[in-house]
C-alpha cells in the first residue's frame, strides 16, 4: 500500500505526522506539491492508495487532490470537502443549510452592496476574504468610515478574489474562541484560543493568541460533528465562538494546525490523525 | 549538527541533526525565514513568502 503526505513546506505539524507514521512502522512517502508534475492526458495509472493532504496552498491542494482522487486514491480530506472548507462563503452556506448556529453573514460583490450588507448587520462587523487563513485581512470594522476605507483598499489593491466581500456580524466573544479537532466521527480534543495584547481582538495562535485546554462537553461534541456533517468523513478543525445565545460555528478548516494544541490538551493530535488515516486507507 | 550560512546576512546557523529538506527556519540574527534546500551539505535559501491562498 502506497501512502503519502502531501505538503508545501515541512511544517512542525508535518514533521509530527511523519514521526507518528514512522513510530507506527508505516511507510509514508513525501509528496511535495511544488515538485509534482501532473500528466493530465496520460493513462492515469494509480500512483498512491491514500494521501494525507496538508498543502498550505489552496490552489495547489485543489489541483493535486482532484488529480489523485481521479486516479482512485483516497484523499484526506477530499476535493469536495476542501473546496467547501477553503471558501468561507461556501462553508457559511453549508453550515446554515445544515442548521448549525452560525453568525449572520452576507456576501457582496461590489462596494455598494457591501454597504447595504453593513446596514443590515450594523456595526461593529467583521469583513474577511473568502479564501485564506490565519486571520489575514480579517478586519473588525467599527463604523461606516472604517468600512469605506477597507473597501477602498480592497478595490485599489486587492486581487479579484479580494473583491468578494464577506461580511459577518461581530460576535462579542469572551476574549476567546474554540478550535475543536474532529477526526472521523470523534471530537478528539479542543482548545480555547485566547486573544492577547499582541493579537488584539484576533485569537489565532499564529498571530499571538494563546491556547489552553477546552473540555469536550456533549454540546461542543454535538455541534462540532454537526458542523462537519455535510463534508466527507475526514480530519477537520471546527472554529466556534461563545455568543450570548450559545455557541456558534464560524469556520471549518480542512488542514488544521495543531502544534500548540497537543501540549495543552495532552492529546497526541498528530498521532490520532495518522492512526485514523491508516485505518481509512486500509478500509 | 551542521552549520549553514544565512544567505541574507551571512550569519552561521546551526542545523540540527533531525532537520529535513523543505523545513523552514528563522535566522537568529536577522530573522529572515529560510528554507532548508539540502542537509548534506547544509544549504539554506530565502523561504517563499506566504501567498494569498495559504492557510489551514
Amino acid at each position: 500500500m502506497r501512502l503519502a503526505l502531501c505538503y508545501t513546506i515541512v511544517s512542525v505539524e508535518n514533521k509530527m505526522l511523519l514521526d507518528s507514521a514512522k513510530k507506527r512502522g508505516v511507510g509514508m512517502e513525501r509528496l511535495v506539491d511544488g515538485e509534482a508534475l501532473l500528466a493530465i492526458t496520460g493513462k492515469g495509472k494509480k500512483e498512491y492508495d491514500a494521501i494525507l493532504q496538508r498543502s498550505v496552498s489552496y490552489s495547489r491542494s485543489q489541483a493535486l487532490t482532484y488529480y489523485f482522487e481521479k486516479q482512485g486514491a483516497l484523499l484526506m480530506n477530499s476535493y469536495d470537502a476542501a473546496r467547501i472548507c477553503g471558501d468561507k462563503m461556501l462553508t457559511s452556506i453549508e453550515l446554515a443549510r445544515a442548521g448549525v448556529p452560525t453568525p449572520r453573514t452576507y456576501v457582496a460583490l461590489t462596494p455598494e452592496t457591501a454597504r447595504q450588507a453593513a446596514e443590515k448587520l450594523g456595526f461593529p462587523l467583521v469583513m474577511k476574504p473568502t479564501a485564506g487563513s490565519w486571520a489575514r485581512m480579517v478586519h473588525k470594522i467599527n463604523d461606516r468610515d472604517a468600512l469605506d476605507a477597507a473597501l477602498e483598499s480592497r478595490e485599489e489593491m486587492g486581487s479579484p478574489s479580494q473583491k468578494v466581500y464577506y461580511l459577518q456580524e461581530h460576535v462579542d466573544k469572551p476574549g476567546r474562541d474554540i478550535r475543536a479537532f474532529v477526526v472521523g466521527n470523534e471530537v478528539i480534543a479542543a482548545i480555547y484560543r485566547h486573544s492577547t495584547e499582541k493579537s488584539g481582538w484576533i485569537t489565532n495562535t499564529g498571530r499571538g493568541g494563546t491556547a489552553s485546554n477546552c473540555p469536550v462537553t456533549p454540546e461542543l461534541r454535538e455541534l462540532s460533528l454537526k458542523a462537519v456533517s455535510f463534508l466527507d468523513e475526514g480530519i477537520y478543525g471546527v472554529d466556534l465562538m461563545e455568543s450570548a445565545n450559545g455557541m456558534v460555528v464560524h469556520e471549518v478548516n480542512h488542514t488544521t494546525e495543531f502544534r500548540n494544541s497537543s501540549p495543552v490538551t495532552g492529546v497526541d493530535i498528530g498521532d490520532k490523525m495518522i492512526e485514523y488515516f491508516i485505518k481509512r486507507a486500509k478500509r | 549538527m551542521a552549520d549553514a550560512e544565512c544567505p541574507e546576512c551571512a550569519s552561521p546557523i546551526a542545523i540540527a541533526a533531525n532537520t529535513e529538506v523543505g523545513e523552514i527556519l528563522s535566522c537568529p540574527d536577522c530573522g529572515t525565514r529560510l528554507e532548508v534546500r539540502s542537509v548534506a551539505p547544509a544549504k539554506l535559501e530565502k523561504a517563499p513568502g506566504v501567498e494569498e491562498d495559504w492557510g489551514e
